[in-house]
């Protein structure tokens, strides 16, 4: 596996690391429930449809609050230059555009998903309310009172967006694969969490400690 | 054309499906944006940017306090 000179691999911080893995679960869990909702729970107000659509619900919320402290961490700690790692340098910058490009798709629908959830959770009554959830208008903080947040339209946006997301997340897992098992390179050793990501000895935030060494000098 | 409805009878061509695909996105893209510009989203949004904002200055005020300090040990740009 091609890594620094020294053997080890620059990480983003462990903050970061584990806001991502967090938030994966919470996206997972999210789609899990509002799928089982939507298609395979029993009857309009059922018990196990009211369990999984709070589930998700709460699930969701917790994505748009975990989005947003990625984000702080984000603007906080710049992210760790991997530089060319495929050896086609023109490839690997169609790569990087092509990952930037999903990377913030992802943080997009991170927010507007849960965001859509809750405007519909707020103007659906019934047994759609959720318990300890405050109106959505809330959030209007004054600047928009006039525009109130359109429940059909919000439906649309979020019944599409979660598809979206699900290809989004399939790309993203996949590029992660293709990055270890065929380019065989440290783009995913360097998100694994904890004792996994072991290898990554140079553990600095997201700065970098040293600069690169040539590796051909190996 | 003349396959009114957005039926897919006879010959699809991969400029219908492109044409379909443009639609879909121009749908969805006009109702993200009524979305968006509705009073939760524009506060979600101005809170976020407020936020972020707020990070980045910390992060300049401090990255800029740093390197007024004495060097510390070995290793600094002494040459």
């Amino acid at each position: 596996m091609p890594m620094r000179g020294d053997g080890s691999i620059q990480r983003p911080n462990a903050g970061s690391v584990t806001i991502h893995w967090v938030g994966a679960a919470l996206v997972f869990l999210a789609l899990l429930a509002g799928l089982f909702a939507v298609y395979y729970s029993s009857g309009c107000c059922a018990a196990d449809r009211r369990t999984a659509y709070l589930l998700h619900a709460y699930a969701g919320l917790a994505v748009l609050g975990f989005v947003v402290l990625r984000l702080m961490f984000r603007v906080r700690y710049s992210w760790p230059n991997t530089g060319p790692n495929t050896g086609r340098p023109g490839k690997a910058r169609i790569g990087d555009l092509a990952a930037s490009v999903i990377h913030w798709a992802l943080y997009g629908m991170m927010i507007v998903i849960p965001l859509t959830g809750w405007i519909m959770a707020s103007g659906m009554g019934c047994c759609w309310y959720v318990p300890g959830l405050p109106d959505v208008n809330l959030l209007s903080l004054g600047i928009s009172d006039t525009t109130p947040a359109d429940v059909g339209t919000a439906y649309r946006v979020h019944t599409t967006l979660v598809w979206l997301i699900i290809g989004l997340i399939a790309l993203h897992v996949s590029a992660a694969l293709v990055h270890h098992l065929i380019l065989k390179n440290d783009t995913l050793h360097r998100m694994l969490p904890g004792r996994l990501g072991q290898k990554a000895a140079i553990h600095v935030g997201h700065e970098t400690a040293r600069p690169p060494i040539n590796r051909g000098d190996a | 054309m003349g396959c009114g409805g957005g039926g897919w009878h006879g010959s699809v061509s991969l400029g219908h499906i492109l044409a379909e695909v443009v639609a879909f996105l121009g749908h969805l893209a006009s109702a993200v944006l009524v979305v968006l510009t509705s009073g939760p989203a524009l506060g979600l949004l101005a809170a976020l940017v407020l936020l972020l904002a707020a990070v980045a200055l910390l992060k300049i005020i401090f990255t800029r306090r740093a390197p007024a300090g004495p060097p510390s040990g070995s290793g600094g740009p002494m040459s």
